[in-house]
């Protein structure tokens, strides 16, 4: 059942990432460099907002029906009985009404719902009106449907003041990576439909929200890596614990993927961004440019797919630490981990 | 190199502690684990290393038997829900099991036991 259960929150964490990346995208990247070339008379305003609602209701649609298997198995694994027998009502209406992971998700599942409204009526109103209210309703709600899984991870094995320092600094983890990660779909689709000659306007679009992303990803692997630090202030001391666990081995597979991807979005931002930056049409160069720029996108999309993966397993796992402190402590005791 | 180096330390702790943490772990027990005590105790309390679920969070005694023995009210304590405590009526001098299975905040499971002797 564990795999079942790595899976379907692999599957929500992705969903809640790209949805809030669109947004992000949507808000400080496309719109802006959409503006900075509004002169180009045969560049389709709309498009983007329409993508963004097409994208942004399959998340969402996926963010629910994961969140449900994920109380399902969570159900299943906080009662100890096998999934079939704990789908009952009195078992659900104990994970939902007396457990932290039950109450964060009804507040999670209303989040969604509210989403779902605004994404409805954004639907409606996109032929009238701009898309102001989509954005600022879209990126709180979305941003507020991804710090709310700080809720159901280890931040809440702290107590007191500690925390309250933890469950923050995963609450700008969350951000800062759905808004890198769940960018990169998007970016990796302005820039492959930048390459038609016949339309140069996409051309002066991808270019635009190139340079736009390059700094949205600075602030954001700036933040992971603070909030990463901080997380460290308490945990530092365990470092070595995790070479001798598969936990540890796990983790060590995220740092090495995420080291890739940084250095990837290195490239993109000193080497590639700037040949871009200085191209006002589509020549060789630029055009080169571009495609190292969209594969460099997609090997970094392709690497944040795989860390949510990771963390999605890590979830579930034991942490190393608690696996030494566990050799050291008891020998006439039996413990183990369930779940 | 120097940069490099301070760069790769910094990723090394900022992934290697990311999801460090979790799960609730037996920290100490009275009667103590594997304890031989002269008079009946009044209670069993399990003191854990995390917060737990009241709801999902259980402890029993067994006798050599495996007949529970306890007065099936344990219970995690409000004031502090790292605390998991059952009452027990007069024992007989005998071994005795402590069965636990905790739920952390963060929805992990652990399980375990461990005996306590009551002796004359």
């Amino acid at each position: 059942m564990n795999e079942f259960l790595v899976l379907t929150r692999a599957i929500h964490f992705g969903a809640v990432l790209w949805l809030f990346g669109e947004f992000v995208l949507f808000a400080v990247v496309v719109g802006p460099a959409l503006r900075s070339v509004s002169d180009h008379a045969s560049i389709d305003s709309r498009e983007p907002e329409r993508r963004l609602l097409r994208v942004a209701s399959s998340c969402v649609a996926i963010g629910i029906a994961s969140a449900i298997a994920w109380l399902l198995l969570e159900a299943a694994n906080m009662s100890g009985m096998p999934l079939m027998e704990a789908l009952n009502r009195r078992t659900l209406d104990a994970v939902l009404r007396e457990t932290v992971f039950g109450r964060i998700w009804l507040v999670r599942l209303g989040l969604s719902l509210v989403l779902s409204a605004v994404l409805w009526l954004g639907w409606r109103q996109q032929a009238r009106r701009k898309g102001a209210m989509l954005k600022i309703g879209g990126i709180l709600l979305a941003g507020a449907y991804a710090v709310t899984l700080a809720w159901t991870g280890h931040a809440l094995s702290d107590a007191g003041a500690d925390r309250n320092v933890h469950l923050a600094s995963d609450t700008v983890h969350l951000l800062a990576a759905g808004a890198w990660v769940g960018a990169l779909p998007r970016l990796a689709s302005l820039l492959k439909r930048a390459g038609d000659v016949a339309r140069p306007e996409r051309f002066a679009l991808a270019v635009s929200a190139t340079q736009r992303f390059s700094t949205l990803g600075l602030f954001s692997v700036s933040a992971l890596v603070t909030t990463g630090l901080i997380n460290a202030w308490y945990l530092v001391g365990n470092v070595p614990a995790l070479l001798n666990t598969e936990y540890g081995r796990l983790l060590l597979w995220k740092l090495l993927i995420f080291a890739v991807m940084v250095a990837l979005a290195a490239i993109n931002r000193l080497r590639l961004t700037p040949l871009l930056a200085t191209a006002t049409t589509i020549v060789t160069p630029s055009r080169n440019a571009l495609v190292r720029l969209r594969r460099n996108a997609l090997l970094e999309l392709a690497g944040g797919v795989a860390v949510v993966g990771i963390v999605a397993a890590l979830g579930v796992a034991t942490p190393a630490m608690h696996m030494l402190d566990r050799e050291h402590s008891h020998p006439m005791s039996s413990e183990s981990h369930v779940h | 190199m120097k940069g490099v180096r301070c760069v790769l330390a910094a990723l090394l702790i900022t992934v290697a502690t990311f999801e460090a943490g979790a799960h609730a772990f037996l920290d100490h027990a009275t009667p103590a684990v594997g304890s031989a005590i002269h008079a009946s105790p009044t209670q069993v309390r399990l003191w854990f290393t995390q917060e737990l679920e009241p709801a999902f969070s259980t402890v029993q005694v067994q006798d050599r038997d495996g007949r529970r023995v306890d007065r099936q009210d344990n219970n995690v304590d409000r004031a502090n829900p790292m605390l998991m405590q059952v009452t027990l009526p007069q024992l007989a001098p005998g071994r005795y099991r402590v069965v636990w299975r905790a739920l952390s905040v963060d929805t992990h499971v652990t399980e375990g036991d461990f005996t306590f002797d009551v002796v004359p």
